[in-house]
């Protein structure tokens, strides 16, 4: 994707990290594998080294084919194979909008408005993220910015008011079944989201070194996780996980002098963290489908990606037995290997190769 | 619809006067003085002196209410009548009145009747000589005008009390009086069809972008305006591309604040006839700022700076939060609040949202009314603004004492920071409407699509919300909240095109 | 096309706010601010009951009122802790509300039956508060919610305040929802609440703070002494203050001393198939006030005898208590086993299948340092 509007590698990172800090404020233990509480703290490692794999194609990208994302990697492979990583991608950020909306409604069906319809948020949110999306790239990172601060602001003000609600004692045994319950945790925190995905799509406009960002952020998503997590399991113990979503229910405990309920901050980040997400999901469907199809319409494929979300979400999805189709490990394990690791890379590598083949020819 | 709208207003409306080719002096001395009658008219403050110069027939032109009468009388009329030689040709009789007789340095050749009616009209007199295809014409205006006054409107503890005044080249000199360096330019155009206004940009030529400096003039040379009464008729034409409730244009009534916007590589635009000049590009961050951060110490800048910024999120939010927490999110209040709450509102008859909205706009029609009306019965204004929404509106059960909590603290944090009053106080509905039908999450959506509307702002290649975002350290560290000590500030000013990213 | 699709989003938008008009918030005139929630089995069901802010009545200006008159209770029953809820906003006209809900006690027949079907509801209504603090009645729920002062109803705030002595009083126990929850879904620690009882006397109620009393599982089991209480509060590290007396120095002599500050730290091991305890207290403490036949001096010796005498009172009363839960109840209150399993996850799985058949087998030593810092304005007794 080559555009004139650029980004800096630090808002790619912000925007990168509040899709993934969102998944782990959204993190429910319906539907996941049943790990002992302590281990998920190590699983937070296992997580950032297996989503650190999952760049690796990214890491490729940027080194042989600088200024170009995977549709022009694969366009030089093939017009058709461009086409055909386009739409794919295009529908794996599809789905994972529809997660993102799913969960939020199911989050604001839940707590934040119990006895009402929660289809009308959902359409206010929608329409939102709409005019959001239809703002451009600048705008998107540059608020991305400001959400993380304040992300990160309401965060620091719950954990000091959580501060006194701690005990270690409740945190279960660690590793006391082993390795094996981390690994699955860890896969289960990965896959749970496709920010490789993101920055192979989003790399050609974005100035500057990514490396540092690249660690930077990886470090931020390990202490905010393990923050979290460790707030969540030694202040609720195992009753974390018999909560709908536990990083909420903590946040509830949240008491400072005569303010109560800290969890709306929590709240209020959430929804503008998954704000920011959706708009960038948007952003991107339209910027992929413009790169195929006509360049024309571009705001009307943000529109048309935002009303086919709606259409499922209110139409077929919204009870909570469906969000279970977005849940099973396994499904999820098999999107990210597939589309976020293994077919970029394999585009990668082929490109690689004949480009070098090329090169040698052209030496001779 | 809007088809029709667009033609409803084509009926009212007529097309700017379309330029025409200039009009040309006439060497003919009755000729010019026909068209340039035809052209004013009957005007009764049009005054023609005709007189002799040598064997010419010439005529003094010149407005009687814009011109100085001792000035023109010392320095053109009667020099020119106790003329003893002068030579023969008309052409050389008025370069010779112009170089050797009249005394005024303020002087212009008009070869072009459409300059000489300006002329005339803009307090200049115009000397016309039959024979001579051109014309001369002699600065001595004397319009009655303002003097110097306080600043209104940007009050400061410690600043100076100068203001601009509606003469542009009086605020001019305000301007060089403090700025005695030759890289501070004023360039001068003139802008409205009719009222051809002079519109003055100021600028730094060391440190404004030229790029930016271009952009505005060539916008306002674009602007097809047929008035031009006030800045504000130009900010339009000044303003980013995407629509936002907060205006990229800044005005400022103080010289000291309009010189150091220039200082930072920003371009004031002075228009004649108004006391504001207006400052392009300008950063949301500004809002926040004033003269007196800068004359006092940097931990009380910080301070009143934190607190214009709580004030103005007081002002925005707080009737939105409050009617949201009311009707959606009742747990949020700690429980003794919420008692007191839940008794006052029980007695009132209308639904919080409703209440919120009838007493806010009752207040903004009080503020509006005392605003208007002659400071004779002002105070009778307040008088009955605080009795009947303060005292009696309660007592009657109409309004609950918490939500008069609420309206006073937010009218009080609204002129904390006033210069962005009108777009909070319409932010402000907006959110308690917001409030009232999505509760705080729909408040938090709203914030999140005005944080995007004005991350997408752009003022001349310079993000709106800079140095927030995007995030600059240096320039936060420098000037946002904390202001350095003037020993690291004073060296060079940060200039706003360092902050493009 | 690019004004049609801002048409279409401006009429969507039109077309949102009609739909918001339809699904508003319930204001909290609409709404029954609950104070305290108390719960009792009967026969077909359950009985519930509020304790409501009664708004109309304290919301008049001219009646004279003020909030504490303003409480009332509704009662109603149904087959399920919901149900009587609902049949309570039928009765009302109000949605109750929740979050504001200061207390939630539980009868003592009730308790013995088993809480965890009545706790569901309150566990996953989102509106309830997790940190409620959650008590049992003495006799019934009802009879504890409704307690009343004159004509008045006595408001949870006066019945919590009870409990806000638990940082002062050894005795003194709280605890919110989500700690009993997390104790009483394990399998190697128990859950304690304490017990509130109503008296009256002349015609007139006031209200007691009866102890504490221990469940297994979800079924009320036993009452701890004060001993037990008091070694309690030391191993959950709830005490924060207090008092305790000691006998001495002399034969009729005691000396109370103020604690002011507690902790502890367990060291367990697994030795022989047993579980091993290692219990250090560490406290501040002052003297508070003494009780003499005859007036001595309170110098370094008498300071050291009392230091000495608290210590072992504090080591023997614990251990005891301990022992006594362990040998006699097949309990563990103290959360002892929970940080055992901690350290030794493995070997507690594989030694101890079942925790309540090794405790009779634990070894427990408990040790104690105290440091005196002050003693007053007073250097002799009176």
């Amino acid at each position: 994707m080559k555009g004139s509007v650029k980004i800096s590698v630090w808002q790619l990172c912000c925007l990168l990290l509040l899709s993934r800090l969102l998944t782990t404020l959204t993190f429910s233990p319906v539907g996941a594998e049943k790990i002992p509480t302590a281990d998920y703290l190590p699983a937070v490692f296992a997580a950032a080294g297996l989503m650190l794999f999952g760049f690796l194609p990214v890491i490729l990208q940027r080194k042989y084919f600088p200024g170009m994302d995977m549709p022009d990697v694969a366009y030089t492979l093939s017009h058709a194979l461009s086409k055909c990583c386009t739409v794919s991608y295009t529908l794996v950020f599809f789905f994972l909008t529809l997660v993102s909306v799913a969960r939020l409604e199911l989050f604001v069906g839940s707590v934040v408005f119990p006895n009402n319809d929660s289809a009308f948020f959902v359409l206010l949110f929608a329409v939102a993220a709409v005019y959001a999306a239809g703002l451009g790239l600048e705008a998107l990172g540059r608020a991305g910015t400001v959400c993380l601060v304040l992300f990160l602001g309401a965060f620091f003000c719950i954990v000091l008011a959580m501060t006194d609600k701690i005990e270690i004692a409740n945190l279960s045994p660690m590793l006391a079944k082993g390795v094996s319950p981390v690994w699955t945790a860890g896969l289960d925190a990965a896959t749970r989201t496709v920010e490789p995905a993101l920055a192979a799509v989003l790399l050609p406009r974005v100035s500057g070194k990514p490396g540092k960002a690249l660690a930077a952020g990886c470090l931020c998503f390990i202490c905010f996780t393990e923050g979290i997590l460790f707030y969540v399991f030694a202040g609720l113990g195992d009753f974390a996980l018999a909560q709908m979503f536990p990083v909420h229910a903590v946040a509830v405990l949240a008491e400072f002098s005569v303010f109560q309920r800290f969890d709306v901050l929590l709240t209020g980040v959430w929804i503008l963290t998954a704000f920011v997400k959706v708009s960038l999901l948007l952003y991107l469907q339209s910027e992929l489908l413009k790169k195929s199809f006509s360049e024309k319409p571009g705001r009307l494929y943000i529109l048309l990606a935002a009303a086919a979300v709606l259409v499922i979400q209110l139409g077929f999805a919204g009870k909570v037995t469906d969000y279970y189709f977005t849940l099973g490990l396994f499904w999820r394990t098999l999107l990210y290997a597939v589309f976020v690791v293994l077919i970029p890379l394999v585009f990668l590598l082929t490109a690689i190769v004949k480009k070098r083949r090329r090169e040698n020819a052209q030496l001779r | 619809m809007w088809n029709w709208l667009k033609l409803a207003e084509k009926r009212v409306t007529k097309p700017l006067n379309e330029n025409r080719a200039p009009v040309a002096v006439f060497p003919e001395l009755e000729r010019n003085i026909q068209y340039i009658k035809a052209q004013l008219g009957g005007s009764f403050d049009i005054l023609y002196k005709h007189t002799r110069i040598g064997n010419n027939r010439a005529c003094l032109i010149m407005d009687d209410g814009m011109c100085d009468n001792l000035l023109v009388t010392q320095q053109v009329v009667a020099p020119i009548m106790q003329l003893q030689k002068a030579p023969d040709a008309p052409a050389a009789q008025m370069a010779y009145i112009r170089d050797q007789i009249s005394a005024g340095i303020d002087q212009k050749e008009d070869h072009t009747l459409d300059e000489v009616l300006a002329d005339i009209v803009s307090g200049v007199v115009v000397l016309l000589i039959d024979g001579a295809p051109f014309c001369e014409g002699f600065g001595v205006q004397g319009f009655p005008k303002r003097s110097i006054d306080n600043a209104q409107t940007e009050v400061q503890e410690r600043g100076a009390q100068e203001a601009f005044v509606e003469s542009f080249k009086d605020n001019v000199a305000l301007l060089r009086r403090r700025v005695r360096s030759p890289v501070a330019r004023f360039e001068l155009q003139e802008m409205g069809a009719t009222s051809r206004t002079r519109v003055c940009v100021c600028y730094f030529a060391d440190r404004a972008d030229k790029q930016m400096i271009a952009q505005i003039k060539s916008r306002l040379q674009k602007a097809e305006l047929d008035m031009v009464l006030g800045a504000g008729y130009l900010r339009p034409f000044l303003e980013s591309d995407v629509r936002t409730i907060f205006t990229s244009v800044g005005t400022t009534e103080r010289p000291d604040i309009a010189c150091a916007e220039m200082a930072e590589g920003r371009a004031v635009i002075l228009v004649d006839g108004t006391p504001f000049a207006l400052i392009v590009p300008y950063l949301f961050a500004e809002n926040f700022q004033s003269m007196d951060d800068y004359n006092h110490r940097p931990y009380y800048a910080l301070f009143i700076r934190i607190l214009k910024f709580f004030s103005f999120l007081i002002s925005v939010f707080l009737p939105g939060l409050y009617v949201a927490v009311c009707t959606f999110h009742q747990e949020l209040l700690p429980a003794s609040m919420l008692y007191d709450v839940a008794v006052q509102e029980s007695v009132t008859p209308f639904p919080v949202m409703a209440e919120a909205i009838f007493i806010h706009f009752l207040y903004e029609i009080v503020r509006e009314a005392g605003l208007r009306m002659p400071k004779s019965v002002g105070h009778a204004v307040s008088i009955v603004g605080a009795l009947v929404i303060g005292d009696t509106a309660v007592s009657a059960g109409l309004i609950a004492a918490p939500m008069l909590i609420v309206v006073a603290m937010t009218a009080i944090s609204s002129f904390v920071v006033s210069k962005i009053y009108y777009p909070v106080s319409v932010m402000r509905f907006v959110f308690m409407l917001i409030g009232g039908l999505a509760g705080f999450y729909g408040i938090v959506l709203g914030f999140g699509v005005v944080l995007f509307n004005l991350c997408a702002v752009t003022a001349y290649g310079t993000p709106f919300l800079a140095p927030f975002s995007p995030l600059l350290v240096g320039a936060l560290a420098r000037d946002s909240f904390w202001r350095r000590s003037w020993k690291r500030l004073g060296k060079r000013e940060l200039e706003v095109h360092a902050l493009e990213k | 096309m690019r004004s049609f699709g801002k048409r279409a989003l401006l009429c969507l938008l039109c077309l949102l706010l009609l739909g918001g008009c339809s699904a508003p918030g319930l204001e909290l005139k609409n709404r029954l601010i609950v104070q305290a929630i108390g719960v009792d089995r009967i026969k077909d069901g359950v009985r519930v009951t509020l304790q409501v802010l009664n708004t109309e009545m304290a919301g008049n200006p001219n009646n004279g009122s003020d909030l504490g008159d303003a409480t009332r209770t509704l009662t109603s029953e149904g087959p399920t802790v919901s149900e009587a809820i609902a049949a309570l906003s039928v009765q009302s006209g109000k949605q109750p509300l929740l979050s504001q809900n200061k207390l939630l006690v539980f009868g003592r027949e009730t308790a013995e039956q088993g809480l965890f079907p009545l706790l569901d509801y309150f566990v996953r209504d989102p509106s309830s508060r997790l940190t409620v603090p959650v008590v049992l009645s003495d006799t019934t729920a009802e009879a504890l919610v409704g307690v009343s002062l004159g004509e008045n109803v006595l408001s949870s705030d006066a019945i919590t305040e009870l409990l806000g002595g638990e940082p002062y009083a050894p005795a003194v126990v709280s605890q919110a929802l989500y700690a009993w929850m997390n104790r009483a879904q394990s399998d190697v620690t128990d859950a304690f609440l304490p017990v509130l009882g109503v008296r009256e006397q002349g015609g007139e109620q006031s209200l007691l703070y009866q102890g504490v009393e221990v469940f297994s599982g979800d079924r009320l089991a036993y009452a701890l002494s004060f001993e037990e209480t008091a070694a309690l509060s030391l191993l959950t590290g709830r005490m924060d203050g207090g008092y305790w007396t000691v006998p001495g120095p002399g034969t009729a002599d005691e000396t109370t001393m103020h604690i002011r500050k507690a902790s502890s730290r367990v060291q367990s091991r697994i030795e022989n198939g047993a579980a091993v305890f290692e219990i250090h207290i560490k406290l501040t403490a002052d003297v508070a006030e003494t009780k003499a036949q005859s007036p001595f001096p309170l110098d370094k010796a008498y300071l050291q005898e009392v230091q000495s005498r608290l210590q072992q009172s504090i080591a023997n009363k614990v251990q005891a208590a301990v022992r006594s839960c362990f040998l006699e109840k097949s309990s563990d209150p103290f959360g002892l086993g929970h940080r055992l399993r901690q350290r030794h996850p493995r070997q507690f799985s594989a030694q101890f299948p079942s925790w309540r058949d090794a405790l009779a087998r634990a070894q427990v030593a408990v040790s104690v340092s105290v440091k005196l810092e002050r003693i007053g304005n007073g250097v002799e007794n009176l």
